[in-house]
């Protein structure tokens, strides 16, 4: 399929879209989760280099061909496309969830016609709370704090879930709200 | 008669999950030398469980370390299943399927054969 996509210096945000589009208008709904989720909602201050989806269906089809109407091509577990060398995307494996939350309802828009699915801002920052708390990932409460800082999170749920994931949820939870704090004085008024 | 878990999960499955909840963790080598199985059956398994989520892995020098992935819902129940057989085999089974000691040890500290 020929397109006016600008492959080589495209945004996650913005093969988000694109990917997610046509995925949808052919009959596969895919839900954007991980890292490039973080990308979006805090504007590009942060990079993932690449798109983690997850697939709905429990049986779905391979997304090979759909994909290939767009240029890219399976290498391993992902999708690579020749014009776009700095972003590639996976699909990890489903169901949706975080931590012991099976209950998770992405954020949805309708962009020409089409609906794109997206992990919430509060979900997003228990995805990244929970690499910080099991990977032991620095970075991961970094990017928590950026996505709660730039976007209306609920607090209540971050911190319920904070406290059954770990034992030590109430200190992460703190550095959680000490980050933001910064973040948030940082940006001004 | 084979066990529930095998039958379920597959031989080479099964035990590599039973593998995981004793030892934490498991590289490719030295699983396949402890169960027994073909090294490349073991690589096989764990690339097709992380593939699926229920593993995640890290590069440890050249070794490449999988762990039951903490952060996967489905992991965790399958984490739970493991552990109801896992607590069900005798102390005698856990020694023969998990002979090798792989808890720190001090450089030097003479080791008594078991």
């Amino acid at each position: 399929m020929k397109s006016n996509f600008s492959y080589g210096d495209c945004t996650e945000e913005q093969l988000w879209r694109h990917v997610a589009g046509h995925l949808e208008a052919s009959g596969f709904p895919v839900v954007l989760v991980g890292g490039a989720v973080v990308s979006v909602y805090s504007r590009g201050a942060y990079r993932s280099g690449d798109l983690d989806f997850v697939q709905e269906g429990l049986y779905a089809e391979p997304l090979d061909g759909c994909l290939a109407e767009l240029g890219f091509a399976r290498r391993g577990r992902h999708f690579v496309h020749p014009d776009c060398k700095h972003l590639f995307v996976e699909f990890v494996a489903g169901p949706l969830g975080i931590g012991d939350d099976l209950d998770i309802t992405p954020t949805t828009e309708v962009e020409d016609g089409h609906t794109l699915r997206i992990l919430s801002p509060t979900d997003c920052v228990r995805d990244r709370l929970a690499s910080y708390i099991h990977f032991k990932a620095r970075d991961c409460l970094d990017q928590a704090a950026l996505v709660a800082s730039a976007q209306p999170v609920n607090w209540d749920i971050i911190e319920a879930w904070c406290l059954h994931e770990s034992t030590n949820g109430a200190a992460v939870l703190r550095e959680l709200r000490k980050l933001v704090r910064r973040l948030d004085a940082d940006a001004g008024p | 008669m084979e066990n529930p878990l095998a039958i379920l999960l597959g031989r080479t499955a099964s035990k590599l999950l039973l593998y995981l909840i004793h030892y934490g963790e498991a590289y490719a080598t030295g699983a396949a030398k402890d169960l027994g199985v073909n090294q490349s059956a073991v690589q096989r398994q764990l690339e097709k469980l992380e593939g699926a989520g229920f593993l995640v892995s890290k590069l440890v020098g050249r070794t490449r370390l999988y762990t039951i992935n903490p952060k996967n819902p489905t992991a965790r129940k399958l984490r739970e299943l493991g552990a109801v057989f896992y607590e069900a085999m005798t102390m005698k089974e856990r020694e023969k399927l998990f002979p090798t000691r792989r808890r720190p040890r001090r450089p030097g500290k003479p080791t008594l054969e078991r």
